[in-house]
C-alpha cells in the first residue's frame, strides 16, 4: 500500500512537472561572437525564421553575445541551463574552439540538446556526447576551389593566364582549407602560372602593400586569387591607385556587404557568401528535432552528424540572385528536410 | 699610492675618453646612412622590380604611415619613454575619419572639419596618456598599452562591426595622386617631418625634450618644467598617431580597427634602427627618416624577393634587437668611469 502510493505521487509529480514544461516556452538559444557582426547576426535571423515554423508562442529566441570573450561564453550558457532547465535548444558558435568541451559538458549534464558551427578541436565531436546533435561548417575547401575556377574562366583566355595567390594567415584552418582547394583547381588547370604566394593574414592593409609591391615587380597579372574578402578590398584599393581595376581579376570569400557591392561594380570577380542563415536555421532545426524526439543523436548517420555547408558563389551572374534572396528578404528553408544543408560528410579518424 | 696622485691622470684619461666617445658617437649617427645606402644597392642587385620610378613610388607610399608615427615617437623615446597607443588609437581615428567623411555607413558628411576632429581625437588622447603618465606616476609603456586597448574597443563599437567604406573624393584623389611623381600621402607626411624638424631643432620645447631625456634631474634643477614638457610630448605623438590613422584610413578606404594594426612595431624600429636610442637624450628626427626608409625598403624588398611575411616579421625583429643591442653597449660605456 505504501509502494504504491509512493509511486503515484513520483506519478503524480511527473505529470505535474509534464504539464508545468508544456507550458513553459521553449527557449532557442543562438550564442554568438557579438551582435555587431554581420555574419552572426545571420545565424539569428535563420533561427528566427526556423521559429516562425513552429506552432505560435510556444517558444522564443534568445541570443547570447560573447563579445569575444571565451569565459563570458560558457557562463552565459551555464546560467541560462541553470534558469530554464530542460527547455532550451542551443546553437553556438564557439569563440575559440577549446570551449567547446566546457559547453558540451554542461549541456550533457543539463540533458540540453545543441548543434555547433565551426571551431571544434582535434578529436572533440559530437559521437562522443548524447546530447551533441551536430557539428557543422563551411566547406573551405569547395570555397578555395570555386573561386579559383570562376576567377581563372573569367580570364580572356578562359583557364590560362599568371595569377598572385593571397593567402590570409598560415596554419589557420580557414586558410589552410581554401589554399587545399586552391591547389586542386590548379592540378586541374595547367594553363595556370602562380608568380607568388604571400601571407596577408586577414588584413586588409597588408594585402594592400603587398599587392602594391607585386605591381611594382609583375607587370602582366591577370588576377589575384585572395582568401578573404577584407584582404581582397584592399587588393582592390591597390589596383585602382594604379587604375587597374576591373582589369585584374581578384576574389574574395566570406561574402561582406562591401565585397557584395563590389562583386556588382565589377572589381571582384567573385566571393562566396556562408549563409549563416541556412547555418543556423538547421542548426537549431536539428537540435528541436532531438528536442521533440523525432530525431535521435545515438541513431544518426555519421553524415548527419559531422557535415560541411555550401556556401552561396556571388559573382555578375548570380548577383541579382543573391540580391533578392539575402539581401532583399531573409531565406526561408524547409526544415522538415534535414538533410539539405548537408554538402559533404566531415572526415573523422 | 697616495689618491692625489690620480687626479692629473683622470682628467687625460676623461679627455681622452670623450675624444674617443664623439669619434664613436659620429660614426654610429653615420651608420644607419651606410646601411641605407647598402640596402639600396644590394636590393637593386638582387631583387627584381627594386631599382624602378614605379616601385621607388611604392616605397614613398608606402613610407608614408611608418615615417609619421615615428615622428611623435622620437620625442617620446627622446625622453626616454614610449608610446605604444598607436595600434588602438591609429584605427579609432581611421574609423572615425571615415564615418564622419561622406560614406556608405552614415550621413554625416562633414568633409575637412572629419579629419579636423579626427586628428584632434588622436591629440586628446595623447594628452590624456601624458598626464596619467606624469601624474598618476606610471610608466609610459603601459599607460600607452592600455590606451590602445581602450581605443580598439572603441573603434570596433563606432562601426558596429562593420566597417563604413569611404565615398569621400578628396580621400580617393588623395590616395591615387602625385605632385612631383611623389604620392600626396607622402607629401603629408613630409610636412609632418618638416614641422617635427622646426620643433626639434628650433623650438625651446626640443631644446627641453633632448634635456631630460639626457638627465632629468639636472634638467629639473635648471627649472625646466619637466611635466608641462613630458605631457607636450605624449600630445605631439598622439597628434601623430592621429594623421596616421587619417593617413591609413584614406590608403585602404574603409575605416576599421585594422588601421593601426601592425603600425608601432615598425615606427618603433624606425626610431632606434635611426640612431635614437631607447635610453633616450640623443638622435632625433632626421635620424627616423633615414630608419623608417630602412624599415620600409627592407619590407619592400623581401616582399619582391618573395620571402614570406612571416620570415620578414622575424627579421624585424632581429634588426630592432640589434639596433637596440648596440645603443645599450654604447650607453654601457658612458657609464662606465
Amino acid at each position: 500500500m505504501k509502494k504504491l502510493f509512493s509511486a503515484l505521487l513520483v506519478a503524480a509529480f511527473a505529470a505535474t512537472m509534464v504539464i508545468a514544461a508544456a507550458g513553459e516556452k521553449l527557449t532557442i538559444a543562438v550564442s554568438i561572437r557579438s551582435m555587431s557582426s554581420e555574419y552572426h547576426m545571420q545565424y539569428v535571423a535563420g533561427a528566427e525564421a526556423f521559429l516562425k515554423t513552429l506552432p505560435p508562442g510556444t517558444a522564443e529566441v534568445q541570443v547570447l553575445p560573447c563579445e569575444s570573450n571565451d569565459d563570458k561564453q560558457i557562463n552565459d550558457i551555464k546560467a541560462l541551463l541553470a534558469s530554464r532547465g530542460k527547455n532550451v535548444i542551443l546553437f553556438v558558435d564557439p569563440n575559440n574552439a577549446p570551449n567547446i568541451t566546457a559547453i558540451a559538458e554542461a549541456c550533457e549534464d543539463a540533458g540540453v540538446y545543441w548543434c555547433s558551427a565551426w571551431n571544434t578541436p582535434e578529436g572533440i565531436t559530437p559521437f562522443l556526447y548524447e546530447y551533441w546533435v551536430h557539428h557543422q561548417s563551411c566547406d573551405g575547401v569547395k570555397q578555395g576551389y570555386d573561386i579559383a575556377v570562376n576567377l581563372f574562366n573569367s580570364f580572356k583566355t578562359p583557364g590560362k593566364g599568371k595569377i598572385l595567390v593571397m593567402q590570409g594567415m598560415l596554419a589557420n584552418t580557414a586558410n589552410t582549407t581554401r589554399m587545399e582547394g586552391l591547389d586542386q583547381a590548379l592540378k586541374e588547370y595547367p594553363g595556370i602560372e602562380v608568380l607568388d604566394s604571400q601571407a596577408g593574414d586577414w588584413d586588409t592593409k597588408k594585402a594592400l602593400n603587398i599587392m602594391e609591391t607585386w605591381l611594382a615587380r609583375y607587370n602582366d597579372i591577370d588576377g589575384v586569387w585572395c582568401a578573404s574578402d577584407g584582404m581582397a578590398l584592399g587588393i582592390v584599393q591597390a589596383l585602382k591607385a594604379k587604375g587597374l581595376e576591373k582589369k585584374v581579376g581578384v576574389t574574395g570569400v566570406d561574402g561582406v556587404m562591401d565585397a557584395i557591392e563590389a562583386v556588382g561594380t565589377g572589381d571582384l570577380v567573385c566571393t562566396i557568401a556562408n549563409n549563416g542563415w541556412m547555418q543556423g536555421g538547421y542548426g537549431v532545426a536539428y537540435a528541436y528535432a532531438a528536442y521533440t524526439g523525432k530525431i535521435s543523436p545515438a541513431t544518426m548517420t555519421p553524415r548527419e552528424r559531422m557535415f560541411y555547408t555550401n556556401g552561396f558563389l556571388v559573382n555578375a551572374e548570380t548577383l541579382p540572385q543573391y540580391r533578392k534572396d539575402f539581401i532583399e528578404s531573409v531565406p526561408v528553408y524547409d526544415y522538415n528536410n534535414l538533410d539539405f544543408p548537408i554538402a559533404r560528410p566531415m572526415e573523422v579518424e | 699610492m697616495d689618491k692625489h696622485g690620480y687626479s692629473s691622470p683622470i682628467a687625460e684619461e676623461f679627455a681622452q675618453e670623450m675624444v674617443r666617445r664623439n669619434k664613436v658617437d659620429r660614426i654610429v649617427a653615420m651608420a644607419p646612412v651606410g646601411i641605407l645606402l647598402f640596402l639600396v644597392a644590394l636590393l637593386s642587385i638582387v631583387a627584381d622590380g627594386f631599382f624602378t620610378g614605379y616601385n621607388i613610388q611604392t616605397i614613398l607610399g608606402q613610407l608614408s604611415i611608418p615615417l609619421v608615427m615615428s615622428m611623435g615617437l622620437t620625442f617620446v623615446i627622446l625622453l626616454a619613454g614610449t608610446d605604444l597607443s598607436g595600434e588602438g588609437l591609429g584605427g579609432f581615428v581611421g574609423s572615425i575619419v571615415i564615418l564622419m567623411v561622406l560614406n556608405t555607413k552614415t550621413d554625416l558628411d562633414m568633409g575637412l572639419w572629419a579629419i579636423l576632429i579626427a586628428v584632434a581625437a588622436g591629440l586628446v588622447v595623447g594628452i590624456i596618456s601624458g598626464v596619467i603618465h606624469v601624474y598618476g606616476k606610471m610608466p609610459s609603456f603601459i599607460v600607452t598599452y592600455a590606451m590602445s586597448s581602450i581605443m580598439a574597443g572603441f573603434a570596433v563599437l563606432s562601426y558596429r562591426g562593420q566597417p563604413a567604406m569611404s565615398k569621400y573624393e578628396f580621400f580617393i584623389t588623395l590616395s591615387r595622386g602625385r605632385f612631383l611623381g611623389i604620392p600626396s600621402l607622402t607629401w603629408i607626411a613630409l610636412a609632418i617631418f618638416a614641422i617635427s624638424y622646426v620643433l626639434q631643432e628650433r623650438t625651446r620645447f626640443g631644446e627641453y625634450v633632448f634635456a631630460i631625456g639626457d638627465n632629468e634631474r639636472v634638467a629639473k634643477n635648471t627649472g625646466i618644467n619637466i611635466n608641462r614638457i613630458k605631457i607636450l610630448v605624449f600630445a605631439w605623438s598622439g597628434l601623430c598617431i592621429g594623421v596616421a590613422g587619417v593617413l591609413g584610413a584614406i590608403r585602404i578606404g574603409r575605416g576599421e580597427v585594422v588601421i593601426g594594426k601592425d603600425t608601432v612595431f615598425p615606427a618603433i624600429t624606425a626610431v632606434v634602427v635611426g640612431g635614437t636610442p631607447l635610453t633616450g637624450g640623443r638622435g632625433g628626427v632626421v635620424h627616423s627618416l633615414v630608419g623608417a626608409l630602412i624599415v620600409t625598403i627592407i619590407y619592400n624588398g623581401l616582399i619582391l624577393l618573395g620571402v614570406s611575411t612571416y620570415i620578414q616579421a622575424a627579421i624585424q625583429g632581429v634588426i630592432i634587437i640589434t639596433a637596440v643591442a648596440l645603443s645599450v653597449k654604447r650607453g654601457r660605456k658612458v657609464v662606465t668611469k
